[in-house]
């Protein structure tokens, strides 16, 4: 999917991406702005969608603390916390 | 002569050397035992041989209470220890830690080759079949005990990572241990990213759960990528040879999958910067496209404009001529006309046909009577004048 379509239609809220795939769609919005084929319309709107990504992937970095689930079983006490 | 070493600084010298090298310790070796002495203190000393050569072990009491066979002279067995130098005596021998009857293992070796050759066969081992680890997986799951220390082990070393961390517990240890570990495994299918394989944690542990081949297809089948945490230095498992990735340890097997925070917080920034510098340059070069038309327009609008200019200027330049010469004709004609009116007019050609003009003091004479007799007169000719008096006026008889 180019993104002159990415731009167009419905993209996922960022609050919905994980960070792999915010990263990935931001990787591409930079580089369709460094290639600078897009329109000045598209790539404002381009800009604005790489910095709600951004902004995304950084509150995923700084509200990381370690979340631990065990699949069989509980968790051994001194993991549980 | 260099200094002297004592005795005790060349054995620790000695002594140092054999501890720091890692391929001397966590080590399987065979050989047959001989001078098997069980000392009252519970410790147990021998010598482990084969053909050509020998070497002391001891294996301490602890570890000697934990074996499940009495060790006797003639038997072949196989050892668990480190390659440690007892100082005091400036001895080299293994520090035990753990024993087997070699039985059958020739049998077992046998086995376990055709395995790994019926696996290659089949393209489990292909290197090309490897997949690569993601670099910011959103769940990490760990397959271990979950009792052991090569979970925490791991636990410790992700520490807090934006993924979400799944532990998926396994037996890793006995007959139920390849079952175990291979459901283990399955229950991640659909769930992580990425799956650390690991021990329970003790290094004397049977690796065979591993080797086995119900582990190895768990492995190969796995969508998510697996990093295997299980062999050791120098042994290396079905599962190591399996697994998209081998890690010497489970925490580097950690190491090896955790999202790097920092290079990721550096990457964002970089993109941010990127961003604004190709869209303020995109921004730029539009103005700037933007002015120069403009004045490329405006330019070719001047240019037009006096091209304009120029041609009625042209245009009218030759309207005047052309009027100004027919000016000049028309006048050239009426001046004709004028000239020989005026010379029609002119009294010299009156005079020239004959006439002749009277003049006297009171000008010019029009009447015989205005002048008396005998009074004095010129006659102007074509050429010449005379001087006359008038003798006496004509009386016309009719």
């Amino acid at each position: 999917m180019g993104l002159k379509d990415a731009v167009l239609t419905d993209l996922s809220a960022p609050e919905d991406l994980s960070l792999e795939a915010s990263l990935a769609e931001l990787e591409g919005i930079v580089r369709s702005l460094e290639e600078g084929e897009l329109t000045l319309e598209e790539s404002l709107k381009a800009f604005e969608r790489g910095v709600s990504l951004i902004r995304r992937c950084n509150s995923l970095l700084d509200g990381a603390e370690q979340r631990i689930e065990i699949l069989v079983g509980e968790l051994p006490e001194d993991l549980a916390r | 002569m260099n200094r002297a070493f004592t005795v005790t600084e060349l054995n620790q010298r000695i002594r140092d050397r054999l501890t720091s090298d890692l391929r001397l310790c966590d080590l399987w070796a065979r050989g047959e035992l001989s001078n098997v002495v069980n000392h009252r203190s519970g410790h147990r000393y021998f010598t482990l041989k084969d053909g050509e050569s020998q070497i002391p072990c001891v294996l301490f009491r602890g570890n000697a209470s934990r074996l499940d066979f009495d060790l006797a002279d003639g038997q072949n067995v196989l050892v668990f220890g480190d390659v440690e130098f007892y100082r005091p005596q400036g001895r080299v021998q293994i520090l035990v830690k753990a024993a087997r009857l070699d039985v059958g293992l020739g049998e077992k070796h046998q086995e376990l080759e055709l395995l790994k050759e019926r696996l290659a066969a089949e393209g489990l081992f292909d290197a090309g079949r490897k997949r690569p680890i993601p670099a910011h997986p959103a769940c990490i799951g760990v397959v271990t005990s979950p009792d052991g220390a090569a979970l925490r082990d791991v636990l410790r070393v992700l520490g807090a990572c934006p993924a979400r961390i799944v532990i998926s517990p396994a037996v890793v240890q006995g007959d139920s241990a390849p079952a175990s570990i291979a459901s283990a495994i399955s229950a991640l299918q659909g769930i992580a990213d990425v799956i650390i394989v690991g021990r329970g944690g003790g290094s004397a542990e049977d690796l065979s759960p591993f080797n086995s081949e119900v582990v190895a297809r768990a492995i190969y089948q796995s969508a998510p990528p697996v990093v295997s945490a299980v062999g050791h230095e120098t042994d290396v498992t079905v599962a190591d040879f399996v697994a998209d990735l081998r890690a010497p340890t489970p925490s580097a097997a950690a190491e090896m999958v955790r999202p790097d925070l920092e290079r990721l917080g550096e990457a964002l920034a970089g993109a941010e910067a990127r961003m604004i510098r190709s869209l303020s340059a995109s921004l730029d070069r539009r103005r700037a496209r933007y002015l120069d038309l403009g004045r490329l327009l405006a330019g070719r609008r001047m240019m037009a404009i006096v091209s304009e200019e120029r041609q009625s200027l042209d245009r009218m330049t030759d309207r005047l001529v052309s009027a100004e010469d027919r000016r000049m004709e028309l006048f050239a004609a009426r001046l004709e006309v004028a000239a020989g009116k005026l010379e029609s007019l002119s009294p010299l050609s009156t005079l020239r046909r004959g006439y002749c003009i009277a003049l006297a003091d009171s000008g010019v004479i029009r009447r015989a009577s205005d002048l008396a007799p005998g009074e004095l007169f010129e006659l102007v000719f074509a050429e010449g004048r005379l001087l006359c008096r008038s003798v006496k006026e004509m009386v016309d008889r009719s």
